[in-house]
């Protein structure tokens, strides 16, 4: 099967992916750590902004999944520190925020690579953005 | 001493009284009474003249005319005087009929003093034995005396006319007025009449020149006892007086006599006695007059008093009342206790019935069928609104009297005293009746004086209180508005609480699907499967259950309060509730929300929505009152009695001089088009529908402190 095929050909070819998912809804971070690790990703996790800079200092990740609002630092705060330290690194916003794309339209000029908003229509569909942030060619 | 001559002498002192009396106490010079002075004047002139020729033997027969000349004067212009004094009463425009009437006055007056007026006077006769009177047939030429007759007859009659035209007219206490006119006129009348017949040879004794010359006396009984005219300072004065002569001569007198016997035995000198007498009379003359005053002040002319009342009662209880209901029933309910009527009624414009309802109304208990509603273009409501000023019904003083149609309405109400409600000088928003004082007393000018003022202050208050009452409706509604505007921003949260639940739900779905799909659970045995499945199928559970939790609260917080159903009510419970619409949105604004909500609280009977909805209003306040970051303290405590709810905020504080209005309505510090949900001014009154009370403590740049206290049940 060409889904399964994909995911085993990541494997063997190359190293696993490294997200950071970033939400202070646990059971969130939580289904997409059950999900993604399955699937040879490295899943990190953090419930807010500050412990999560503090990953970010340590290690860098391909991919940063992350909410907008969030207690202490926001999400779009976060992601222009940690674009100080990683240019390229890439970021999707999975958010229940919701103001008319407005926000939306004004984080894709920032460099985000996407704006996903909750409750996320698909796994399979963000597997797909995660790949596409880190580069890879699905 | 024949009778005659006695009659004449009371009439003299009689009328001579009367006139001394008026002019000395007359201040203002009324109308009326200046021409009521004129005929009691004229009256003694005649009975001068009556004494005067009834004095005479027959000899002094020159003497005897004389005083018949005096006489004809007296008579002619009391006629004339009283005609003018009925006119001015009846407060109606006939000067030239006056003018007319003076002057025949005048010219009789003068003629009889014409050297040969004899001729057309008749001569005398010496009548009874007693005393000359005039023969007008003397000369056979009574052409004189029949002028004379018909003078009386004429200008008397149409007085007469004039009194049972405005009876007709009038009601109430006026009625009686004029009744009591009409039955001097018919008197002075009666009295006149027979005292022609003897010039005419006819032999009767002129007895009725008693009622002539006590007819004054009744008049002037009439005119204080009903007071025809205004003239309470007058009989106060003379009451005063009275009884300060009465104190100090009984004073004097009885110290004289008690001392003089004391002192002619002790020291022979009984002239002695007079020295503790003017002392005691010096000391309490002052206080006994203040105390004269008082007590005729209070009891006989209760008026002034009632009017300090009225206005301190108005200004104080009435006008205060902003609540609608209670403001038409206070104010109804106060003129009629105040000003003792018999009844007052108050109707109010009602935009939806066209027509003026009773609003408010004080009746007698065997009143009938009750008026309770006026037409908006009926016979009363059109008039008051085209007049735009009061109606006094028992006035004959009106210039213009209303169609007979809305008289009839009128009396049928039983007013007394109408007043149209009139705001912003152009709508009548009401029409206040007041019926008739108990003592049957009739509104004098003072009254309406200060009732027009009270009136005008009664159109606004009401109108204020109309608005109040449309600001407070409009109030709840932008409270309710601002609540679906408030759940609309508390996206954060409800998104968090809805959206995160239902994508883990359908992400844990799909996870498995994919999992089995991909291959992920190869080498799983059936049983592991099994496990996997239920495990994903409580998390589904487990996050449906927080999506419809988070509904339930938010549609029921959505619905607007009645504020009629009363519960009871867990205050623990609706704190937690509304705490946790708003924490997830103030944990994300760096607010913590700290609760102290100990367990078996007593419960409270209240209205579970407009709690919420206070506990909401308030949290709110605090939350906006809060620059950056902060912290919310609630605290409930219960002593068995009452339960507590404490409120504090680390916010900005409120200022001692907006401390003190912040429950009053109206008042905000927020800027202008500001969402302001429920003012305070609301917020306490719903606490204290629900039998609560609030309580505000604050600091500048420290915090404020709400404390709302409610009875335990």
């Amino acid at each position: 099967m060409v889904r399964e095929l994909g995911a085993t050909t990541r494997k063997d070819n190359m190293r696993n992916l490294r997200i950071l998912s970033v939400d202070d809804e646990k059971n969130f971070t939580e289904l997409l750590k059950q999900y993604f690790e399955p699937r040879g990703y490295d899943v990190d996790v953090s419930f807010d902004g500050d412990s999560a800079l503090e990953l970010l200092t340590r290690k860098k990740y391909d991919v940063v999944l992350l909410d907008l609002k969030m207690v202490g630092i926001n999400g779009d705060e976060l992601m222009r520190r940690s674009k100080e330290l990683y240019p390229d690194m890439g970021f999707i916003f999975i958010t229940a925020y919701c103001d008319s794309g407005k926000t939306k339209e004004r984080l894709m000029k920032e460099g985000v690579y996407a704006y996903v908003e909750k409750p996320i229509a698909s796994l399979k569909h963000l597997e797909n953005l995660v790949n596409q942030a880190a580069g890879v060619n699905v | 001493m024949n009778l005659f001559r006695i009659s004449s002498l009371i009439g003299i002192a009689s009328n001579l009284g009367l006139t001394l009396f008026f002019l000395f106490w007359m201040k203002k010079k009324h109308s009326s009474l200046k021409w009521f002075v004129g005929f009691t004047f004229s009256a003694t002139v005649w009975h001068f003249g009556a004494f005067v020729f009834a004095a005479c033997p027959k000899a002094a027969y020159n003497l005897a005319f004389w005083g018949w000349k005096i006489a004809y004067m007296g008579a002619f212009f009391s006629v004339a005087f009283f005609f003018h004094f009925i006119i001015c009463h009846l407060e109606l425009k006939r000067q030239w009929i006056v003018a007319l009437v003076y002057l025949f006055a005048t010219f009789f007056s003068f003629f009889t003093w014409y050297d040969s007026s004899r001729y057309f006077l008749g001569d005398m006769h010496f009548v009874f034995d007693s005393f000359y009177w005039i023969d007008a047939l003397k000369y056979k030429n009574p052409l004189f005396f029949i002028f004379y007759i018909s003078f009386f007859w004429i200008v008397l009659g149409y007085g007469f006319f004039l009194l049972l035209k405005a009876l007709k007219r009038a009601s109430g206490t006026e009625h009686r007025k004029l009744k009591y006119l009409i039955v001097a006129v018919s008197i002075g009348w009666i009295g006149t009449n027979p005292l022609f017949l003897p010039a005419f040879r006819f032999e009767v004794y002129p007895y009725s020149n008693f009622l002539v010359a006590l007819y004054p006396l009744f008049v002037a009984y009439v005119v204080i006892r009903h007071k025809v005219m205004d003239i309470e300072v007058v009989i106060k004065k003379t009451l005063i007086f009275t009884g300060l002569f009465a104190v100090a001569f009984g004073v004097f007198s009885g110290v004289a006599y008690l001392g003089s016997i004391w002192f002619e035995n002790v020291i022979e000198n009984r002239w002695i006695a007079l020295v503790p007498s003017v002392l005691a009379i010096v000391v309490i003359l002052r206080p006994l007059e203040n105390f004269l005053r008082d007590i005729t002040d209070k009891f006989l002319f209760q008026k002034k008093y009632d009017y300090k009342h009225l206005i301190k009662t108005f200004t104080e209880e009435v006008l205060t009342v902003i609540e609608f209901h209670d403001l038409v029933h206070t104010t109804v309910n106060k003129l009629t206790e105040i000003l003792k009527l018999d009844n007052a009624m108050l109707f109010l414009y009602n935009e939806d019935g066209e027509q003026y309802q009773l609003a408010a109304a004080v009746l007698p208990k065997d009143s009938g069928k009750v008026v309770t509603a006026l037409d908006e273009n009926g016979a009363i409501a059109a008039y008051m609104r085209k007049r735009r000023k009061f109606f006094l019904l028992n006035g004959v003083r009106q210039q213009k009297f209303p169609p007979p149609e809305t008289m009839k309405e009128l009396q049928k109400l039983e007013t007394a005293l109408i007043i149209p409600l009139i705001v912003h000088n152009d709508n009548m928003i009401g029409v206040l009746s007041l019926g008739k004082k108990k003592s049957d007393e009739e509104f004098t000018q003072d009254d309406i004086d200060v009732l027009l003022p009270l009136a005008k202050t009664l159109s606004i208050a009401m109108s204020n209180a109309t608005l109040f009452k449309e600001l407070s409706k409009a109030q709840a509604r932008a409270a309710q508005r601002e609540k679906m505007a408030v759940i609309g921003t508390l996206s954060a949260g409800i998104n968090h609480e809805i959206c995160n639940p239902l994508g883990i739900a359908r992400g844990q779905c799909e996870m498995f699907l994919l999992n089995m799909a991909e291959g992920v659970y190869k080498g799983k045995t059936q049983k592991e499967l099994l496990a996997k499945a239920q495990e994903i199928m409580m998390k589904v559970i487990h996050e449906t259950d927080r999506a419809t939790l988070i509904t339930r609260k938010l549609s029921s917080f959505a619905k607007p309060a009645t504020g009629e159903i009363m519960d009871d009510i867990s205050l623990g419970k609706e704190v937690k509730v509304v705490i946790s619409l708003l924490e997830h949105d103030l944990k994300l604004e760096n607010i913590v929300i700290k609760k102290e909500i100990p367990e078996n609280l007593p419960n409270i009977s209240a209205d579970r929505k407009q709690l919420q909805e206070i506990f909401f209003n308030i949290i709110r306040n605090a939350v906006q009152s809060i620059k950056g970051s902060g912290e919310i303290f609630i605290r409930l405590s219960s002593n068995g009695k009452k339960v507590y709810v404490e409120i504090e905020d680390t916010g900005v504080g409120i200022s001692k001089s907006e401390l003190d209005q912040i429950f009053d309505p109206f008042f905000t510090t927020k800027d202008p088009g500001k969402g302001t949900g429920l003012g305070l001014y609301i917020v306490k009154q719903i606490i204290e529908k629900n039998n609560g009370k609030i309580s505000v403590q604050s600091e500048l740049k420290k915090g404020t402190t709400f404390l709302l206290t409610f009875d335990a049940i």
